[in-house]
């Protein structure tokens, strides 16, 4: 038994599945012990699902929290990370735990309050292993863009996403570069306003290219399809740059389409 | 029922100083979309907030706010009682309640999983009753 718990989401699991495949082959080169969590269901992720009823994220969030038991969840998408960790904040208080008591009875669960923590802070938790497990440096220059979400939760908790990313990306072998702060992938306002959609994606890969980048590293799959399947932009995942340089050998020339 | 009156006193709204730091980070405002600083007087002056739908709820409008106002909560909240919900959104609201995920692997996706030594999941029966349950208290429905 572990004192951590995976937490995949929706979108990793089952329309970038190689992410997730590139997590779990870190996982188990550094030896991370973390049980996968089961009985899940979406997060309710916080930009639609969450905007149409905060009862109901905070019943399903609560939910989640009730399965893992106390022990840290670890998240793949940073959708999740924000969904998750303001649900712990507000279990922590008496009115949040009296609230989600109230829903978790009529299906036979008890309240638990877990931690939170994204992928990324686990890799940069293990970065000496990492740089220990380097078998194929990362010849890229790579824009550093953690994707906003996974910038708000670290900074909650005194941590820069940024400052995490480059590091990490640093022991990969590749060479971190900085875009322009207060970026956006444009995911959110997709199919409700593409204009301003595509018009948000386009300065982000802008200030990338900017740079002079041969792509970009994010930690957010939302961010990963915009760039990725949206602009047609060179896209990597932060699991699989690491993965890659510790000798995970999936052709992911197969699954992106980003040049 | 989300009110202004609500808003203002829970976000506490009324520490707004007006210095538009939320509107300056924002990726929507300075590509035409929503603009936040607007958007809190609008709930102060007990009037429609407009283009809520374009906010990004990406959180740089609080973590710059020198007053520690939360406006994403407060675009969240808005949006929690808001009429005019896209599609987008309603979708992925069915199919949350139906599927218990708002995407679930199909065709392709299933082979992929397969072929990279991948477990392919499904949702038990008891997790889509607890996660209905949850749903349905608050308002869902088929």
């Amino acid at each position: 038994m572990s004192d951590l718990v995976l937490y995949p989401g929706c979108v990793i699991p089952a329309r970038l599945p190689f992410i997730e495949s590139a997590v779990r082959f870190i996982i188990d080169k550094l030896n991370i012990r973390m049980d996968d969590m089961q009985d899940t269901t979406c997060c309710m992720e916080p930009v639609g699902l969450r905007s149409l009823s905060e009862d109901g994220w905070f019943g399903v969030a609560s939910r989640l929290h009730s399965i893992a038991d106390g022990k840290d969840i670890v998240t793949l998408c940073d959708g999740c990370s924000v969904s998750l960790s303001e649900c712990s904040q507000r279990l922590k208080d008496q009115k949040g735990k009296d609230e989600a008591k109230d829903v978790l009875e009529k299906i036979d669960r008890q309240v638990a309050v877990s931690e939170v923590k994204g992928f990324i802070e686990i890799l940069y938790e293990n970065l000496e292993s990492i740089k220990k497990n380097v078998v194929k440096k990362q010849d890229l220059k790579l824009a550093v863009f953690p994707g906003c979400h996974c910038e708000a939760v670290c900074s909650k908790k005194g941590l820069s996403a940024n400052s995490m990313m480059f590091e990490i990306v640093k022991a990969t072998g590749a060479m971190p570069k900085y875009p322009r702060a207060n970026l956006c992938c444009g995911g959110s306002v997709s199919m409700i306003d593409d204009t301003l959609s595509k018009a948000i994606l386009g300065e982000s890969v802008n200030s990338f290219k900017a740079t002079g980048a041969d792509g970009v590293v994010t930690s957010c799959p939302f961010c990963f399809m915009q760039f990725d399947m949206v602009a047609r932009y060179r896209t990597y995942h932060i699991a699989e740059i690491v993965a890659m340089a510790m000798g995970w050998e999936i052709d992911i020339t197969k699954f992106h389409r980003g040049q | 029922m989300i009110s202004n009156t609500y808003l203002i006193k829970e976000l506490g709204l009324e520490r707004c100083i007006g210095c538009g730091n939320c509107t300056s980070v924002c990726p929507s405002a300075r590509n035409g979309g929503i603009v936040p600083h607007e958007a809190v007087q609008a709930v102060l002056d007990g009037v429609d907030v407009k283009d809520i739908w374009k906010c990004l709820i990406c959180h740089r409008c609080s973590a710059v706010c020198p007053v520690e106002i939360n406006v994403t909560q407060m675009m969240t909240s808005l949006r929690s009682v808001s009429e005019n919900v896209p599609d987008r959104f309603k979708k992925t609201g069915q199919q949350m309640f139906k599927g218990g995920k708002i995407f679930i692997p199909i065709g392709r996706m299933e082979s992929v999983r397969k072929e990279l030594g991948l477990s392919v999941e499904v949702i038990e029966e008891r997790t889509l009753n607890e996660s209905k349950i949850i749903l349905k208290r608050a308002g869902f429905n088929e």
